[in-house]
């Protein structure tokens, strides 16, 4: 495949999986460019392993997860509040998490499994077979997890 | 009275502002040129090691098998002078010089053998 071509493929996807991974960093910018980036990057560097009968957006939310993973094991994210506060965005961006700070709370106290199903069911709109792909597990268990996810935020939301 | 935010809704109301989708692209594109160039660096020097590896091999092979045919053929060239032997008794220096020939040529092909699948699966692994 030709730069071209994985770019106006990238193109379609690139704001629904920065979306996603907004989410899934709970509003964390900077943290979300960086594995959005180091994801796309990773899908060109691997694409001749890429399968065309498969969806690409799937592939490519399967690398974006899998290398937020890779982040959190890496211990990107264990910083402390002062941190984290210091490398918040000014302008709209600040806006924005502070719009979206009770979604970013609610998800924040999923454990990752279920947040992750969660997002990309609501936000992406991936169905259970598609979220079962992504994140490498059962179908059976993405259901579980959805199940779980959803009681969980009720009672969030409820409060 | 405050309405209940449904999961739903919390969800659909979720639209944060991704910035410019152009800007952005152009910076992605500058990215990915700059990894396709570290890809192509790699996969070059991949390649030269590959080959290098390959003509140690054979010129090991090439060079054992030459040496043994000299040999062969010139047994008298590794002895000292003097000694005559006759065609059909080989003298028991003969054959330890026959004998060390061999494990010189099996151990270049052996250690070509190894690096060449070292090499492979160090390029499977990358």
């Amino acid at each position: 495949m030709e730069r071209e071509q994985f770019i106006a493929l990238v193109s379609e996807e690139q704001e629904s999986l920065r979306r996603f991974l907004l989410a899934l960093c709970e509003g964390d910018r900077m943290e979300a460019e960086d594995i959005a980036q180091e994801a796309m990057v990773k899908a060109y560097i691997a694409i001749d392993r890429f399968v065309e009968r498969a969806k690409f957006a799937t592939w490519l939310f399967k690398i974006a997860y899998n290398t937020f993973l890779d982040h959190q094991r890496s211990g990107w994210n264990r910083r402390t509040d002062l941190d984290a506060a210091k490398q918040m965005p000014g302008g709209p961006n600040a806006d924005d998490a502070f719009q979206y700070q009770e979604l970013y709370e609610a998800i924040g106290t999923l454990p990752l499994k279920e947040k992750s199903a969660i997002l990309l069911f609501y936000v992406s709109g991936y169905s259970v077979k598609e979220i079962a792909k992504i994140t490498g597990s059962s179908q059976l268990a993405v259901k579980q997890q959805l199940s779980r996810g959803r009681s969980k935020l009720r009672e969030i939301l409820e409060r | 009275m405050k309405k209940k935010t449904t999961i739903e809704d919390l969800f659909a109301q979720y639209q944060p502002d991704m910035g410019d989708r152009n800007e952005y692209m152009e910076k992605l594109s500058k990215k990915l040129a700059a990894a396709e160039y570290a890809k192509q660096y790699r996969e070059a020097q991949t390649r030269r090691y590959r080959r290098m590896m390959v003509a140690v091999f054979i010129s090991g092979i090439v060079t054992g098998a030459l040496g043994m045919v000299l040999v062969l053929l010139h047994p008298q060239w590794l002895l000292p002078t003097g000694i005559s032997i006759e065609p059909p008794a080989i003298s028991p220096l003969f054959t330890k010089v026959i004998l060390l020939l061999i494990i010189c040529f099996m151990s270049v092909c052996i250690t070509g053998l190894v690096r060449k699948i070292s090499d492979r699966s160090e390029v499977r692994v990358r």
